[in-house]
């Protein structure tokens, strides 16, 4: 369980997370929504120590993540960035720095990816490879920062397994999302960032039932079953 | 992995070149040494042995593993494969200090690996500051021309202090351009065993090294504080790289090289690119030097000329192969 109390950030004089208090449970899939600049990076590099001069606090199943030691601090906290680096090497070199990381890369199906090099690896591929050094960290809360930005359906497939899997593990998972309709299909629970203040925290059901999607991004919500007969809701 | 060896076949095909390099470097000069004559305690072969040839081998073995493993460090905190010590400053900044100290206090000759590490980090501290002000400190663009300018000051700094006091230096040029024709072994003992110290330590820092490849988000996230690492990283660049300028002079562009080329050879993982470096380097570095005093015997030229001119190239195939990445 991840507990957050009056957590604030400020830099350079401006405030980027304001007072916020939530709870994360395990086995959990939590939807992180908001407009850009409204403060969802921050607030994952915060709970990872990434940004260290915050206020309040973050406890992680009961330990305080400022008060705790380097491998306790990685066995807190996951994340896979929304922008990843650009490295010249090759991706069997790449995943021997991190043993653990080959064995989640045959997991997703894509032991192929072994012999290609990093550089040469689509958006897609190139997440995946770090993907699966994310799930070897093996920590209580993975969060996942605008992660199918750049992914075709089948990486989205792939993605969107991983995440349902963390859930059945007990795991927490916090998903940072622009498309609410995808929100609203995978999420258990939404958080709701507005100019780094939390707006609203609740249930995929309140989030539905109290229209906050019209109330927070002026959205009209129409259901719908595809071809198939699976329902469906979309917002425009 | 692109070469075709294998790791441990072509540590083991470089080790041996090096060795070769190393018995040639021994022997060949304007004087070719007789090994039998090298063992007979007063003779002339054993004189030119002990006194030049072998404390300009060990300086040149030295040189190359401190000023590469320099450049190896500074790419690496820096997220930058154009930095290396040359470039960023450090060295001039190093240099700068040793003359500035010898000019005043030639008694206290022991101190200089110390000045110079303290000339090498407010260069390089220097560098980081500018660059952070005009964008970020991985921005090859902002880090390279902070450098350029700090580079620019202190070496003016150094032709200053060199023309109002010529006794400091007597041959600025084979100083800034660097080089071992006059090195003396008591000028290796102290920098020395600085570089081989400081050279063990880095290896503790190579599952570090591996980690900032990650980007600063996911190592934050593992643990880590990138910024500690960085500032580690480059302390120790800064005293290998400032170690070495107390006996060999400003010598270029293998920090540069060097690390790009072990890297290439090693597949990118930090300890194995360490490994590849710290052979490498040396290797480099003692090529010059045999080069600069045998291609025009009995003259010679300073090591850094050579140096230059296989390092001028790579760095333009670099920008060229950035470029057209970007």
């Amino acid at each position: 369980m991840v507990e957050v109390r009056n957590l604030s950030l400020e830099m350079k004089q401006k405030t980027l997370l304001d007072d916020l208090s939530f709870t994360l449970e395990r086995g959990r899939i939590y939807a992180l929504l908001g407009e850009n600049g409204s403060g969802k990076t921050t607030l994952i590099r915060t709970l990872s120590s990434f940004y260290s001069e915050y206020k309040g606090s973050v406890m992680f199943d009961g330990k305080e993540l400022r008060a705790a030691g380097r491998k306790e601090r990685a066995s807190f906290h996951a994340v896979l960035p929304q922008y990843l680096p650009q490295l010249r090497m090759h991706v069997s070199d790449f995943l021997s720095m991190y043993p653990e990381a080959s064995r989640y890369l045959n997991a997703l199906g894509l032991s192929e990816l072994m012999k290609e090099k990093m550089n040469t690896l689509s958006g897609g591929e190139r997440q995946m490879v770090f993907l699966s050094l994310v799930l070897a960290q093996d920590s209580i809360l993975y969060s996942f920062d605008e992660p199918e930005a750049s992914l075709d359906a089948n990486y989205r497939n792939k993605m969107e397994n991983v995440i349902k899997s963390l859930k059945e593990e007990g795991k927490t998972v916090l998903v940072s999302l622009h498309d609410i309709s995808k929100a609203v299909e995978i999420a258990d629970s939404f958080l709701v960032l507005q100019h780094g203040r939390l707006v609203f925290s609740g249930s995929c059901e309140d989030f539905l039932e109290k229209c906050i999607y019209k109330s927070l991004f002026g959205l009209e919500r129409g259901d719908f079953r595809d071809c198939n007969g699976k329902f469906h809701i979309a917002f425009f | 992995m692109d070469n075709p060896f294998g790791f441990k076949h072509m540590v083991a095909l470089l080790v041996l070149v090096l060795c070769i390099v190393f018995f040639s470097s021994l022997l060949i000069g304007s004087t070719r040494l007789d090994i039998r004559n090298i063992l007979v305690p007063g003779s002339v072969d054993s004189i030119i042995f002990l006194s030049i040839r072998l404390p300009r081998t060990v300086a040149a073995i030295l040189a190359g593993i401190a000023f590469s493993l320099s450049g190896l460090l500074v790419q690496s905190a820096s997220g930058n494969d154009l930095a290396s010590p040359n470039i960023i400053g450090m060295n001039s900044g190093a240099g700068f200090a040793v003359l500035v100290f010898l000019a005043f206090f030639p008694h206290l000759f022991g101190l200089l690996p110390l000045v110079a590490f303290i000339g090498g980090i407010a260069a390089v501290s220097l560098v980081f500051l500018i660059s952070s002000l005009v964008g970020r400190y991985d921005s090859s663009g902002s880090l390279i021309l902070a450098g350029i300018a700090v580079n620019a000051l202190f070496n003016a700094f150094i032709s200053a202090l060199s023309s109002l006091n010529p006794d400091v230096l007597s041959s600025y040029s084979a100083f800034s351009i660097g080089g071992f024709s006059s090195v003396q072994s008591s000028q290796l003992y102290v920098p020395g065993a600085v570089i081989i110290i400081t050279a063990s330590a880095c290896f503790f820092m190579a599952e570090q090294m591996n980690i900032l490849k990650l980007g600063d988000e996911i190592a934050s996230s593992m643990g880590y504080c990138p910024r500690y690492i960085r500032i580690v990283l480059v302390a120790l660049s800064a005293l290998l790289a400032s170690s070495a300028v107390t006996f060999s002079g400003l010598l270029g562009f293998v920090g540069l090289v060097t690390p790009h080329l072990a890297s290439l050879l090693s597949g990118g993982e930090s300890r194995k690119t360490m490994v590849m470096t710290i052979i490498s380097g040396p290797l480099l570095v003692l090529l010059a030097d045999l080069l600069s005093r045998t291609i025009i015997m009995p003259s010679e030229l300073p090591a850094g000329v050579f140096m230059a001119i296989i390092g001028v190239p790579f760095f333009i195939f670099l920008l060229i192969r950035r470029a057209r990445r970007w």
